[in-house]
């Protein structure tokens, strides 16, 4: 393991003057905590770089690590366990050589004279937790949105809630979520619980609405005390790919000398490989075998069980799988004896002293703060190092740390529920593909309609416009703000994430030209599964004929740019990719996109936006709404299925999935108008699912379900 | 600070507890219109559609009547020996090879029957699927056997009895189109008192080969009459929605949103009033409203969801 630096700089934000780090520790799993002296309602955003000066002018080109994190009041802190949900991911900061940290604060809530109210109602503080822990947040606001709460063990952000509930009683929103973790998957002592909660201002469609004024809310810190016989269970990989050589590594400490047994489990619930040793820890590395049969990619679950023997805590003997004992079984180790603090180097001095020199309220803004022990202090000076440049704080080895405080198991035996729960990990082997999401939210115009006059058709005798939507010669099409598309985005990105699925596109607005969606060397035909959020308008009446596209009517798409709005023809696509990353299913999510006469119309003129390797394309028959859930619910159906509980895979097709998840998302609403979904398709693929599908034979189905009412 | 936080842990009791003092007549994501002394508001609705009083129902278990049991059974081409499993909270059936599966749930009052969606091609078309104008009669006779009376069914709008679809299949062949439909559906909803219930009981059926049923899903509560309250008037009504009280309906993707405080006007087209459910077990009356927004850019149709009943009184 690399060792890792923690290297501290405070800067001014753009409101507050006394920002500053008041503590940079490292946890016994080496995450790194961060602590500064804060302002209530200012919201912050944590940088990182692997690198000082890295740029040309010698400036440090910071990334950002994590946003819009509310603060806890006149201090406040947050833990760095890497951020998967970026692309590319920003690892977890155990392996990563060096990582600076910078905070920037983004200014005061301005919804500052009401922010939204949050609280853990359960558990409630101090109490003992074993096993799995569901967790009740509770929101509220009088504000027209609450977008959400988030849930944090140590300042450790983990999964969206298992459930929502909202609700109003006409004056206030109310949202009630509740979370499950596994508490065998942290250490045996108090746990710090907290959850935030954001509301806004906006007013919008379903999903919500522009953030035109945003609040936070904080709730009172819950500590539970976490008491397990298996503790600190983890995985050395969020997911794993054996394909390149990856093994998972399960580990995890026990209470007491115990003699265990890991059992890995398939979506069937089917116990595929099994491995048992005795002692005061487990190491197991799985090769996603089973005991060297290969096993397909997907989903599998950890459990562990373990039994006290009696035996001294000195003991260990090693881990075996239906064999002998496993090489990389590895006992825990103690770390050194001397602890952190928090050392600084002040500004144009090379010389490091202790933080705590400094009297309290001294201005640090630009020193140099990191976390080391003394006798890293003492390794670093004989070496010589200049605090200029950068500082190594070597944690490596440091492995297991017996319990801080308080926690131990009185229990003699514990049959642990389902892992990996705690983020990063998913239950996954095997990368399951490489998909990749765009849309545009026309908001150029803030919350004005952009405007949009028809296309252009020289060709056509009459009027040289096409006519759209009933829309003719000289008028404009307006079209609304879809600030929604972005947190349906987020949700699609998250899910899809957690089944193993790798995100290389992920673009909005500015980022999505037109010239990168017209024909065949579209970005989007280098992933499996592509999503495209637009406004969509169909040509129609006589002047619809497109004399462009072999005299065919059609769908039509505004891109914008800045202020400029672009017609994208639907024809000028050619969707699809060859190979394992190739693209074989894109949605085009916009009014209209698969109008089924115009589409028969362009079947029937042999225009075709798509290549022989496209085997699904999905959209709207008719108009839409954005339902705050239909792609997360997309994700969730045809990644795993409709069910809530594990032990039920049972993953939808792809076309099946997305004509449930939108009769779903749209379930309870009184709409104007029923929705019509469409997928169009090779006729040999119009069943596939993700993990099994069909190679295309180039005879297409267009296929279409009301999903509203 | 400390108030909210008082009215958070009474709205969390009543989650847990089910209903209280403080009933919920919605609990979906709509957007909650702000409070705008100032927003001008016209009513232009016939006031003749909303009773001078309303009630609220608590929702029970229903058991369905033997007969009903016994007819669905047959309507899915099930026997006795196909049934799987019975006990005091319903009965299951299934086919020997396990695709085709009926669960008549008592607790969640609820039917439903599925089958796998046949496998269909230019050359295996869907079979003897009943027309569009045979979907009336049928789904009269799918009531009745279920013991559904007609006069308690309502569709989705204005026009509908019933809500019939169907779904399109096209398959381009030699550049030809073969057209398919492989079944053809109704959905409708429950009515209270001639008041339509969203989002609970109601149902669907699809008629595929043959005019078999291939799905069907009815929920049908029995419930009882919890209390009454005299209706809001139209003033007080267009008070509430000055008041921020009221629930934006989605709008459509071409619309975008409603940026409601630069709304020039808003004029009530229509008002219904109607009953909300959700997953809890009452069922709570507020007002549906048809409504044109004047944007300043337009005018956009837009549905609002408002209070019925004086919600301050207990």
């Amino acid at each position: 393991m690399a060792g890792a630096l923690v290297l501290a700089l405070a800067i001014n934000g753009l409101a507050q003057t006394n920002l500053q780090f008041t503590a940079a520790t490292s946890t016994d799993e080496q995450a790194i905590r961060l602590t500064w002296a804060s302002t209530n309602n200012e919201v912050y955003q944590i940088q990182f770089a692997n690198a000082l000066a890295t740029n040309a002018d010698g400036s440090t080109a910071w990334q950002i690590l994590y946003d819009r994190y509310p603060s806890q009041g006149t201090n406040t802190f947050w833990l760095d366990t890497g951020n998967y949900n970026l692309a590319p991911a920003v690892m977890h900061p155990k392996n990563s050589a060096l990582r600076f940290y910078r905070i920037l604060d983004e200014g005061q809530d301005s919804l500052v004279s009401d922010e939204p109210t949050v609280s853990v109602t359960s558990p409630t503080s101090d109490t003992v937790a074993t096993g799995e822990l569901t967790i009740t947040v509770v929101a509220a606001s009088d504000q027209p949105v609450i977008s959400g709460t988030k849930l944090y063990v140590d300042g450790q952000e983990m999964r969206p809630p298992d459930s929502t509930t909202n609700w109003t009683d006409g004056v206030t929103n109310y949202e009630a979520d509740t979370y499950s973790i596994n508490t065998c998957e942290w250490g045996n002592e108090t746990h710090t619980l907290f959850a935030t909660a954001e509301c806004q201002s906006g007013f919008g469609d379903t999903v919500g609405a522009p953030p035109v004024m945003t609040g936070h809310g904080v709730s009172p810190f819950v500590p539970v005390l976490f008491s397990n016989l298996v503790t600190r269970i983890s995985f050395s990989q969020p997911s794993f790919d054996p394909s390149s050589g990856q093994t998972q590594q399960v580990s995890a400490v026990f209470a007491a000398n115990c003699n265990w047994t890991l059992n890995i489990v398939d979506v069937y619930s089917n116990v595929v490989q099994t491995a048992s040793g005795s002692g005061t820890s487990m190491l197991y590395n799985w090769d996603g075998t089973s005991n060297g049969t290969n096993l397909p990619n997907g989903i599998y679950y950890y459990y562990i069980n373990a039994q006290t023997n009696g035996e001294s805590s000195d003991f260990a003997s090693g881990g075996s799988s239906s064999g002998p004992p496993s090489s990389s079984f590895a006992r825990s180790s103690a770390v050194g004896s001397d602890s952190s603090e928090l050392w600084a180097v002040a500004p144009d001095s090379e010389s490091v002293v202790p933080l705590a020199l400094y009297p309290p309220g001294f201005d640090t803004n630009g020193f140099t703060i990191f976390a080391a022990s003394p006798s890293q202090i003492q390794a670093l000076r004989a070496s010589s190092v200049s605090s200029r440049t950068s500082v190594a704080m070597d944690r490596g080895g440091s492995g297991f740390t017996p319990a801080a405080s308080g926690g131990g198991s009185s229990a003699s035996s514990q049959n642990v529920p389902v892992t990996p729960l705690r983020p990063p990990n998913n239950p996954i082997r095997g990368l399951v593909g490489i998909f990749g999401i765009a849309y545009d939210t026309y908001s150029a115009n803030g919350t004005n309609d952009m405007n949009a006059p028809l296309l252009n058709n020289s060709s056509q005798p009459s009027t040289g416009h096409i006519s759209m939507n009933n829309y003719t010669a000289g008028q404009q099409l307006p079209f609304g703000p879809l600030l929604p598309f972005k947190p349906v985005a987020d949700s699609f990105v998250a899910n899809m994430k957690y089944w193993g699925w790798n995100n290389t596109i992920n673009e909005a607005d500015n980022q999505l030209s037109i010239s990168s969606l017209r024909g065949s060397g579209t970005p989007f035909n280098n992933v499996n599964l592509g999503v495209l959020m637009l406004h969509g308008a169909y040509g129609n009446g006589q002047n619809a004929i497109d004399y462009v596209a072999n005299g065919c009517k059609q769908m039509y798409f505004p891109i914008t740019f800045g202020g400029n709005i672009q017609w994208l023809r639907l024809s000028e696509m050619n969707l699809g990719g060859m190979g394992t990353n190739g693209l074989k299913w894109m949605v085009i999510y916009a009014c209209n996109s698969l109008y089924h006469a115009n589409w028969s119309s362009m079947q029937n003129k042999g225009v075709k936006p798509y290549n022989g390797n496209l085997h699904l394309l999905l959209g709207c028959d008719t108009s839409s709404y954005s339902g705050t859930s239909l792609f997360w619910n997309w994700s969730q159906y045809m990644n795993f299925g409709t069910a809530t509980n594990r032990g039920s895979y049972n993953p939808l097709t792809i076309r099946a999935a997305w004509y449930q998840a939108a009769k779903d998302a749209f379930h309870g609403k009184s709409l104007s108008g029923s929705i019509t979904f469409a997928v169009a398709g090779d006729s040999a693929c119009m069943d596939d699912l993700l993990k099994t599908n069909n190679t295309p034979t180039g005879s297409w189905t267009y296929d279409s379900q009301q999903v509203y009412p | 600070m400390k108030k909210k936080i008082f009215v958070l842990i009474v709205q969390a009791l009543c989650l847990a507890t089910g209903f209280s003092q403080n009933p919920r007549w919605q609990m979906i994501d709509k957007t909650l219109i702000p409070a705008r002394a100032d927003l001008d508001v016209r009513w232009e609705a016939p006031t003749k559609t909303i009773p001078s009083k309303v009630w609220i129902y608590r929702l029970l278990p229903n058991n369905f009547s033997p007969e009903a049991i016994s007819n669905v059974v047959m309507l899915c081409s099930f026997t006795t020996t196909n049934r799987i499993e019975q006990n005091t909270n319903g009965t299951a059936f299934q086919s020997p090879d396990g695709s085709r599966k009926l669960s008549i749930s008592f607790p969640s009052a609820q039917i439903h029957y599925e089958t796998p969606e046949p496998r269909l091609s230019p050359t295996n078309l869907a079979k003897e699927v009943p027309p569009m104008s045979q979907l009336p009669e049928l789904t009269t006779n799918l009531l009745k056997q279920v013991n559904i009376p007609l006069s308690a069914v309502t569709g989705f709008f204005e026009t509908d009895k019933f809500n019939f679809w169907q779904p399109l299949t096209m398959y381009y062949v030699s550049n030809t189109i073969i057209t398919n439909i492989a079944f053809r559906a109704v959905n409708f909803r429950r009515t209270v008192d001639e008041i339509p219930i969203i989002a609970c009981d109601g149902g669907s059926a699809y008629f595929g080969n043959y005019g078999k049923v291939s799905k069907l899903l009815i929920t049908w509560h029995n419930f009882n009459r919890y209390k009454s309250s005299p209706t809001l008037k139209p003033q007080a009504i267009i008070q509430l929605l000055r008041q921020g009280k009221a629930l934006q309906e989605p709008v459509p993707l071409d619309v975008g949103y409603i940026d409601w405080p630069t709304v020039k006007s808003v004029t009530i087209k229509e008002a219904k009033p109607c009953y909300f459910a959700g997953d809890t077990d009452w069922l709570y009356p507020f007002l549906w409203l048809d409504t044109n927004v004047d944007t300043g850019h337009g005018i956009v149709d837009v549905g609002i969801d408002c209070p019925i009943i004086d919600e301050t009184k207990p």
